[in-house]
């Protein structure tokens, strides 16, 4: 059977790159976003990990979606990626 | 006025061995008669060793016969300033004279018969007018995602599915050809994108839909109700992030309401939720590829699914409208009549209600609303929206009573009510429940949804079985998903 071509189905042939930020310091102090999606039982994880993290000399910030069944909106996203260093979210359950 | 003649003809038609001989000796004049062969270099120098006549110029990769695109070789085409003014197809002598004499070539056809036909040109062959149509649409920019190289001794469906691009199950290679005949369905340019799909945001393009289409196996036909129900997925208040990311087992089903389902071979009627129908199943899998390969929402990876259900590799079925008793769900959310919409729902998997012994409405009806306190978590309220499909021989019994389909809802609203204290967290050894306060209970009970609104009724299935289906849905609030609506016609 000859070679024959195909056409790519996916969507990521023309999607920009998103670059990756350097990983983190460990040995430093960091900001840490703790975010919320409102699923069940999510703030009794985000609690017991803030305390971890404020143990280990780290800050925490908590935020919070109004539902799960969303994608945070931009200006949220926005605010942990200016304010925070790092940011953890609790999924799910 | 610079004038050409241009000859197009083929090795294997008798016609063009005819008209040959005399044309060549025209030929002879430089620059103002081109002999173009659509066959092979061996194919046609084979010929003219035959003719006794001088090689002829190639046709490479058929560019003059798709620039002129005959229906019949030979094709004799009278050029004025590179533009076309005349053609003949086919042998006519006096128009065969007449042309030559126009670009003023001297040859003789008087040995010539008066008319002969030719035979079919190259162009029009299926498989080779398919490759020049793709060709084009390329060169135009209709096409534009990357070509993939499938080798020679690869097992394609191996190296689809070892490329990510299947949902598990044989795909129908997505070659050029396959994808602009898909295209041919309707008149939205193939660039135009529907929307964003998530969760990585890519553009759905026209084009992009018709190669999952191809690859799901949908028939071309049906490429506007793909089309709608990508256009649907994307409304907002839909919320397609949360459909494919959950941990639940939801997915997207389609319902086709209207004349274009059984158009393009839907199947409305017995085992319409079932296999057995290639539009049925290749709409539904053409959307979820699509979700797949261009969204990126890949199983075990973005689609977060515990247990997933067989539905989310296609689910669409459509409405049984010609003999339901009641108005078509796509009228009832805002579709006209006699055109054609597609409701997507994120809908768990289907289950049986059976009752083959109620005789009167009210009996009925209670089964239904027993059926809708069961689903999801028997002890939860308000965490989804019943999607109830009734087939004709309980539809019949609704009707006999003159029940509309509000009555219906009304009663299965009622009927699935539980009493507040069977609801308690710890109530019956279950830690699941609902928190006194959390509904008010006027003491006839709490029932499974808000409001009869919540519940949706479609008609479909077999003529025979009282076997109606219960599917719950993610609620139609903020915190679920509501069911989008689109009209089909709009992208034929």
């Amino acid at each position: 059977m000859k070679e024959f071509e195909i056409l790519d189905p996916s969507g990521g042939e023309h999607a920009p790159a998103w670059p990756l930020n350097a990983p983190l310091q460990a040995n430093r102090s960091l900001h840490v976003g703790l975010l919320d999606i409102a699923k069940r039982q999510g703030d009794v994880f985000l609690d017991a990990l803030e305390q971890r993290l404020v143990d280990r000399g780290h800050s925490v910030s908590r935020y919070r979606k109004p539902t799960m069944t969303r994608p945070a909106i931009a200006t949220l996203v926005e605010e942990i990626a200016l304010r925070c260093d790092a940011a953890m979210v609790a999924l799910a359950d | 006025m610079a004038r050409q003649l241009l000859l197009l003809v083929k090795h294997d038609c008798e016609t063009c061995q005819l008209v040959l001989p005399a044309l060549e000796a025209g030929s002879r004049e430089p620059g103002t008669l081109r002999l173009l062969s659509q066959s092979t270099r061996d194919q046609s120098d084979g010929m003219t060793a035959h003719l006794g006549i001088k090689p002829l110029e190639i046709d490479e990769d058929l560019a003059c016969s798709e620039r002129f695109d005959p229906d019949t070789v030979p094709a004799l085409i009278l050029l004025e300033d590179d533009r076309e003014v005349d053609r003949v197809e086919g042998f006519e002598r006096a128009r065969f004279e007449e042309l030559t004499r126009q670009a003023g070539i001297a040859c003789d056809l008087s040995g010539l018969p008066r008319e002969r036909p030719g035979c079919a040109s190259r162009n029009r062959e299926p498989e080779i007018e398919a490759k020049l149509r793709a060709r084009k649409a390329r060169r135009e920019g209709r096409i534009r995602s990357r070509s993939l190289r499938i080798g020679g001794l690869e097992d394609p469906q191996e190296s689809l599915y070892r490329r990510g691009l299947t949902d598990g199950l044989p795909v129908v290679p997505p070659t050029p050809e396959r994808v602009v005949s898909m295209l041919s369905h309707t008149r939205r340019h193939p660039q135009e994108v529907i929307g964003l799909l998530p969760p990585y945001q890519r553009p759905a393009s026209v084009e992009k839909v018709a190669i999952n289409a191809v690859m799901a196996g949908c028939p071309a036909p049906a490429l506007p109700i793909v089309l709608a129900s990508v256009e649907a997925v994307c409304e907002e208040s839909f919320s397609l992030q949360g459909v494919i990311a959950t941990t639940n087992p939801v997915g997207p089903l389609l319902i086709v309401s209207g004349p274009l389902a059984s158009e393009v071979g839907m199947n409305s009627g017995g085992n319409c939720m079932g296999q057995g129908s290639r539009a049925n199943l290749g709409i539904g899998r053409a959307l979820q590829l699509t979700l797949r390969n261009v969204g990126g929402g890949v199983p075990g990876r973005d689609d977060r699914a515990t247990l997933g259900q067989m539905g989310k590799l296609a689910a669409c079925f459509a409405e049984r409208i010609e003999d339901s008793p009641w108005e078509p769900l796509s009228v009832e959310r805002g579709i006209p009549a006699g055109r054609t919409g597609v409701t997507v729902f994120a809908a768990e998997g289907p289950r049986v209600v059976p009752d083959a012994l109620s005789r009167t409405p009210e009996s009925l009806a209670a089964s239904f609303g027993l059926a809708v306190d069961a689903l999801y978590h028997p002890k939860q309220r308000n965490l989804l929206s019943p999607l109830l499909v009734v087939p004709p021989s309980c539809a019949r019994v609704f009707a006999a009573a003159g029940w509309e389909k509000a009555k219906l809802k009304d009663e299965i609203f009622e009927r699935s009510k539980r009493p507040a204290r069977e609801l308690l967290p710890g109530a019956r050894d279950c830690e699941v429940g609902v928190e006194p306060g959390d509904f008010e209970d006027d003491g006839s009970g709490i029932p499974k949804v808000a409001s009869p609104d919540d519940i949706t009724i479609v008609h479909a299935g077999g003529d025979v079985g009282s076997m109606a289906m219960l599917l719950a849905v993610f609620p139609a609030n903020e915190r679920g998903s509501v069911p989008a609506t689109r009209c089909v016609e709009d992208w034929q």
